[in-house]
């Protein structure tokens, strides 16, 4: 087994305070190995986002970690002071956010933002950042890349400016690269070059990927490992093969079976979990997913399920998926 | 930008006549007192009055002192209120804005609280509450001046900064390791700065116009000093027998005006990124 870049232990994350609070994450652990791409699924208000900002050290003001540990490294950054996070940030983890269109400051030259990414380096001068800057828009694909550096963002397509918001966070050179709904709002042919590129780019960068997506084609063509987040708990875990193939967990096969890319023939209606993804103010009494589960016994609704861990990397968290193996 | 000033000229005309009138300002302010034919203060009492010749461009006042010369001496005078105080309110206020949207909430409804209050007071009430205090002289109308524009300038500043803290590329950013200092100075600055510039351009006249108008009442810059407003204010005394001293007056006030608004417009065009590159 690969070396282990970065797990997060237990975790806990808490937006504001009881009564109104939000329990965004509950207990998850997650290990990210070198040269993986681990996807994680989930709906909107799963915990997807909240995740990926604690494992960079950029969780909101309001937002508190009540227990459990993020490591990167084997370095715990729960708490660290902002100065210290500053550090770990664009340095041994970096991240490209979903929106390619907001996501560089429209002011600065595609320039600019490549030698501002480089700001640690004040040892090599300003031809030696822009040749790394061609360098690695080169290795992003974006075509006649010197040509780029003094054009603006708005003159750049979406799928380019995304390619250079990858830059961004390779030029850090990151132990972990943490692409949060990245294809999102892109459409489907630059959908499928990004997701190339990040495959190509597993084996080029010495670290983890971590690929957030509710798309699960994207999930399922580049991943290794899958996580299955729903209401702030990992109900799910396991090798790709393993999770779209035979699925442990009800929400999982249920998401599954929800993929409009996996009905044939033409359909009238689009399958859909009935329900809704629940908010969590305190914590559940029973499995966080029962009300809406079809298959929920008086088990499932009145003790909370253990993480089961069932072999190396692969885990459920649900009373029957257990019981049945 | 632009490869040449004609290509100045004819692509934005209006800008270009705004930086030609703005430049004549600035070149008449700066060795006005070079340029001029006679002493702005000298009294020649018998040639009082003269109408517009060769010898006096613009004819003489009723201390017969030559109209032109006080022009451009006046010029000086009022780019140091219009120009020097605007300036110097808009590095501050940007500095100010910048602090109280991006810091800490407690700071920020520190200075806004500030802001709002200075702002509340009815400029005319506190220039007379002012003067009265320190005496009517440049420094003190300056001052005033700062007092009404920082918290103008601030909370620009200040809104715009807000709206780029919470935007995506700010949090990008943060997650490329980069200090407050660096998003502040490097990227947002740009980004907000545009908006005062413009502000700031067409207040230049509006100054120039408020010192005017508080010389004529006694607020502004004392006699002998040739200020726009003063020679304006003058001029209106004798108005049957001399017009030309209140068009001479008032004819820099308008070119200022003009020329300043011209810019400030052209600024804006230019100043907007999603229109660089463009044209």
């Amino acid at each position: 087994m690969s070396r282990d870049v970065a797990s997060i232990e237990g975790l806990s994350v808490a937006f504001g305070r009881p009564p109104t609070q939000v329990l965004a994450l509950r207990s998850v652990s997650l290990t990210l190995r070198a040269g993986q791409i681990t996807g994680i699924v989930g709906e909107s208000g799963s915990g997807k986002s909240t995740l990926a900002l604690a494992l960079i050290g950029l969780l909101p003001q309001a937002a508190r970690v009540t227990e459990g540990a993020i490591r990167i490294g084997n370095q715990n950054i729960a708490g660290l002071p902002e100065a210290r996070l500053r550090a770990i940030r664009g340095a041994r983890v970096s991240m490209v956010f979903q929106d390619p269109m907001t996501a560089l400051s429209p002011s600065r030259t595609i320039g600019g933002h490549l030698l501002d990414a480089q700001h640690r380096d004040r040892a090599s001068g300003r031809s030696a950042l822009r040749t790394r800057a061609i360098e690695v828009l080169r290795k992003v694909g974006v075509p006649d890349p010197a040509a780029q550096l003094d054009r603006y963002p708005h003159q750049l397509s979406g799928g380019m400016r995304q390619r250079v918001a990858i830059a961004m966070a390779l030029l850090g050179r990151p132990e972990l690269l943490i692409a949060d709904e990245i294809t999102t709002a892109l459409d489907v042919t630059l959908e499928a070059q990004i997701l190339h590129l990040l495959r190509e780019l597993r084996s080029e960068i010495d670290g983890a990927i971590l690929f957030i997506s509710h798309n699960l084609g994207a999930i399922a063509e580049i991943c290794d490992q899958v996580a299955v987040f729903y209401a702030g708990e990992l109900v799910e875990e396991g090798p790709v093969r393993d999770i779209f193939h035979s699925p442990l967990h009800p929400y999982t096969r249920a998401l599954r079976d929800c993929d409009p890319a996996r009905i044939e023939g033409a359909a009238r209606h689009l399958p859909s979990i009935p329900g809704e993804t629940p908010v969590v103010r305190a914590p559940p009494t029973g499995c966080i997913f029962a009300p809406r589960c079809s298959l929920a016994t008086e088990l499932c609704r009145t003790k909370v399920p253990v993480w089961a861990a069932i072999a190396e990397g692969r885990g459920v968290r649900c009373h029957l998926a257990v019981s049945k193996t | 930008m632009f490869a040449s000033l004609s290509d100045f000229a004819r692509r934005d005309p209006l800008g270009f006549i705004g930086l030609m009138l703005v430049t004549m300002i600035l070149f008449a302010g700066l060795f006005g007192n070079w340029l001029a034919p006679y002493a702005p203060s000298k009294i020649d009492v018998p040639s009082r009055l003269l109408a517009p010749s060769w010898e006096h461009l613009m004819g003489t006042d009723k201390l017969g002192r030559d109209v032109f010369s006080r022009i451009l001496a006046g010029s000086a005078l009022a780019l140091q209120i219009g120009v020097v105080t605007v300036g110097l309110s808009v590095v501050i206020g940007t500095v100010l804005g910048l602090i109280a949207g991006y810091g800490p909430r407690w700071l920020d409804s520190i200075l806004l609280l500030i802001f709002d209050t200075t702002y509340s007071f009815p400029t005319v009430i506190l220039g007379l509450a002012l003067v009265t205090l320190f005496g009517p002289s440049t420094t003190t109308l300056m001052g005033l001046v700062m007092l009404f524009l920082i918290p103008a300038y601030a909370r620009l500043v200040r809104s715009s900064t807000l709206a780029a803290k919470g935007a995506d590329y700010v949090l990008a950013l943060r997650s490329m390791g980069a200090s407050s200092g660096r998003i502040l100075g490097i990227h947002i600055l740009p980004n907000v700065i545009g908006p005062v510039i413009i502000v700031a351009c067409m207040d230049v006249p509006a100054i120039i116009a408020l010192e005017a108008g508080l010389t004529y009442l006694g607020l502004g810059v004392p006699p002998p000093a040739p200020s726009w407003g003063r020679i304006l204010e003058e001029g209106t005394g004798s108005i049957r027998e001399a017009p030309w001293i209140v068009v001479a007056g008032g004819l820099p006030i308008i070119l200022a005006t003009l020329g300043f608004t011209f810019l400030g417009e052209s600024l804006r065009d230019r100043l907007d990124p999603k229109r660089k590159g463009r044209a």
